[in-house]
């Protein structure tokens, strides 16, 4: 039972990294229609900043460097990797606007370039970050079943994360115009509102977010060039079984698909979870084919 | 001014555009609109004085929409020039064509029905920075529906008060020009008459550029009126001007 409980307890800290991923696709959709093949190495950029900064601060702070350089890494790998996302969307997604097929194939050639740059910089080999001391063990629930700092860190980061997104959203006038954008470009446009800029706002964004779960990625396991793309899949498949813009169906959506990868993984071995997992949701879809919450259709 | 004698013969299929042509707020100048290889706009010059009402008129599909989106710019020229105050505007991005002092009121009223009716609203503030300096209770004032649904997503609300969102979305913009498309289509008579009566308050303060397909509404409106078939302009002049018969037989489905 207990681990059974354990199981659960890791997917849904899981879930919440895969959410706070699957958020910024969703924008990037949503806003702009475009699929963005490079999201995951956001991921990837976040997570090396969490090594990056372990790597900085070990010569002036020794041994309490990783104490440190992860509160530091977080803002600057949501800083990092959402700058990285408005350049990317500057530079090449507003250029290929109205080309989804385009778009999606040139940010996939942007995801293996940014693969191999990862790659020269820090080498192939997987790099570790050492966990920050003020999150090492866990609370002991009940016999074999503990929850461990690190994965309740995550599952709050995440929640405060998304917590500041809907505040963004939803008071700032920066989110109004992210709303309205969404809803109805050409309209938003013909009030004033100066899209060019929110595109790039939203996608930054989207992107930062992706590059601070990257950083909290980087407590559970090894860094490594190609990380991204094993959660991109994933988050692609909770955006669409979450129903696309739909918030509430993208949360159940992660949490499902985060649950179902840990307790599959612990009874199968991984591949064999990922194809059961993916013939779930492929079965669901056939159901449900618009997502667990299907878009209301516009008035 | 013209004899009034004059004023009512029918005008040549091609003439030049009349008076007014100094001060004009807007100018529009053999504009020609598409979509992808159909040319729906085909040169069409028109102008509007300051506080002026202009009507456009036609048929279902001569390009009366097509022409309003060309304005503001949510499609491209593609050829002719977007004076506005003086301002070429025809390269010019849509949201810059709204900061110029452009509100639009689309055609299907355009409202964002999962804002709040507050939200819509001070979207309309975009063209001036987001300031409000007791816009919004003007316009609460003309509309004072809009005042008791301020909290309501505007998705709920009928067609009618939808409309009345539309246009006093547009009017917190202070803009100069007002472009509306089709603002009684669908809509109860009771609201019509407000809005009509929103109209003639705008009169001499802003410029309106209007589509109306209710021909006594825009012979009632409008200073100027043009019509429009098949994309090109085939009769323009003040309403009295118009021949009657012509003008039945330019709208007649």
């Amino acid at each position: 039972m207990d681990i059974w409980l354990q199981q659960l307890f890791n997917g849904i800290s899981l879930g919440s990294i895969l959410l706070l991923v699957a958020i910024g696709l969703a924008f990037s959709f949503g806003l702009m229609n475009v699929i963005n093949m490079a999201h995951g190495e956001m991921i990837m950029i976040g997570a090396y900043c969490a090594y990056l900064a372990q790597q900085l601060l070990e010569g002036p702070l020794g041994a309490s460097a990783p104490d440190v350089s992860f509160l530091l890494a977080l803002p600057a790998a949501f800083a990092i990797a959402g700058l990285v996302g408005m350049g990317l969307e500057v530079t090449l997604i507003r250029r290929l606007y109205g080309r989804p097929l385009d778009t999606l194939l040139a940010t996939w050639g942007v995801s293996l370039v940014l693969q191999q740059l990862a790659r020269s910089i820090f080498g192939a080999p997987n790099v570790q970050v050492t966990t920050p001391s003020w999150l090492q063990g866990g609370i002991a629930v009940t016999g074999s079943f503990t929850m461990p700092y690190i994965r309740l860190f995550i599952i709050a980061m995440v929640l405060a994360a998304i917590a500041l997104v809907w505040l963004y959203l939803v008071r700032t006038a920066a989110g109004r115009r992210t709303r309205a954008t969404m809803q109805n470009r050409e309209v938003a446009a013909a009030l004033g509102v100066r899209t060019p800029r929110v595109d790039m706002l939203t996608f930054g964004l989207g992107s930062g977010l992706a590059g601070l779960a990257g950083c909290a990625l980087a407590l559970l396991g090894p860094i490594g060039p190609s990380l991204g793309t094993y959660y991109i899949v994933d988050s692609f498949l909770v955006v669409i079984l979450g129903g696309i813009g739909q918030v509430v169906g993208t949360a159940i959506a992660a949490l499902a698909i985060g649950g179902a990868n840990a307790l599959l993984e612990f009874q199968l071995s991984a591949s064999v979870a990922k194809v059961l997992v993916f013939a779930l949701v492929i079965a669901f879809l056939q159901w449900r084919p618009a997502g667990i919450i299907a878009r209301r259709a516009a008035r | 001014m013209t004899p009034p004698l004059l004023d009512r013969l029918p005008l040549p299929r091609h003439a030049p555009p009349p008076a007014p042509m100094d001060g004009a707020l807007l100018r529009i100048d053999r504009l020609s609109l598409a979509y992808g290889q159909v040319e729906v706009v085909r040169g069409v010059s028109l102008s509007v004085a300051p506080g002026q009402v202009v009507c456009v008129m036609g048929r279902n599909g001569a390009g009366k929409t097509t022409l309003m989106k060309g304005i503001i710019g949510a499609l491209r020229a593609r050829s002719g020039r977007i004076l506005f105050d003086g301002r070429d505007l025809t390269s010019r991005p849509s949201y810059a064509r709204a900061r110029a002092g452009i509100g639009y009121v689309p055609q299907g009223r355009g409202i964002f029905p999962q804002l709040s009716v507050l939200e819509n609203l001070l979207l309309g503030l975009e063209p001036r920075g987001g300031r409000d300096d007791g816009r919004l209770e003007e316009v609460f004032e003309l509309f004072p529906v809009l005042r008791q649904m301020a909290k309501r997503t505007a998705g709920v609300l009928s067609g009618g008060q939808q409309q009345q969102l539309a246009i006093g979305r547009a009017l917190m913009g202070r803009p100069r020009l007002l472009l509306l498309d089709e603002p009684t289509e669908g809509i109860q008579p009771n609201i019509v008459e407000q809005i009509e009566g929103v109209i003639a308050s705008l009169k001499g303060h802003v410029a309106v550029l209007l589509v109306e397909q209710f021909l006594d509404f825009a012979l009632a409106n409008a200073d100027y009126c043009c019509v429009l078939e098949s994309g090109a302009v085939t009769m323009e002049g003040p309403p009295a001007s118009l021949e009657a018969e012509r003008l039945r037989e330019a709208l007649a489905v």
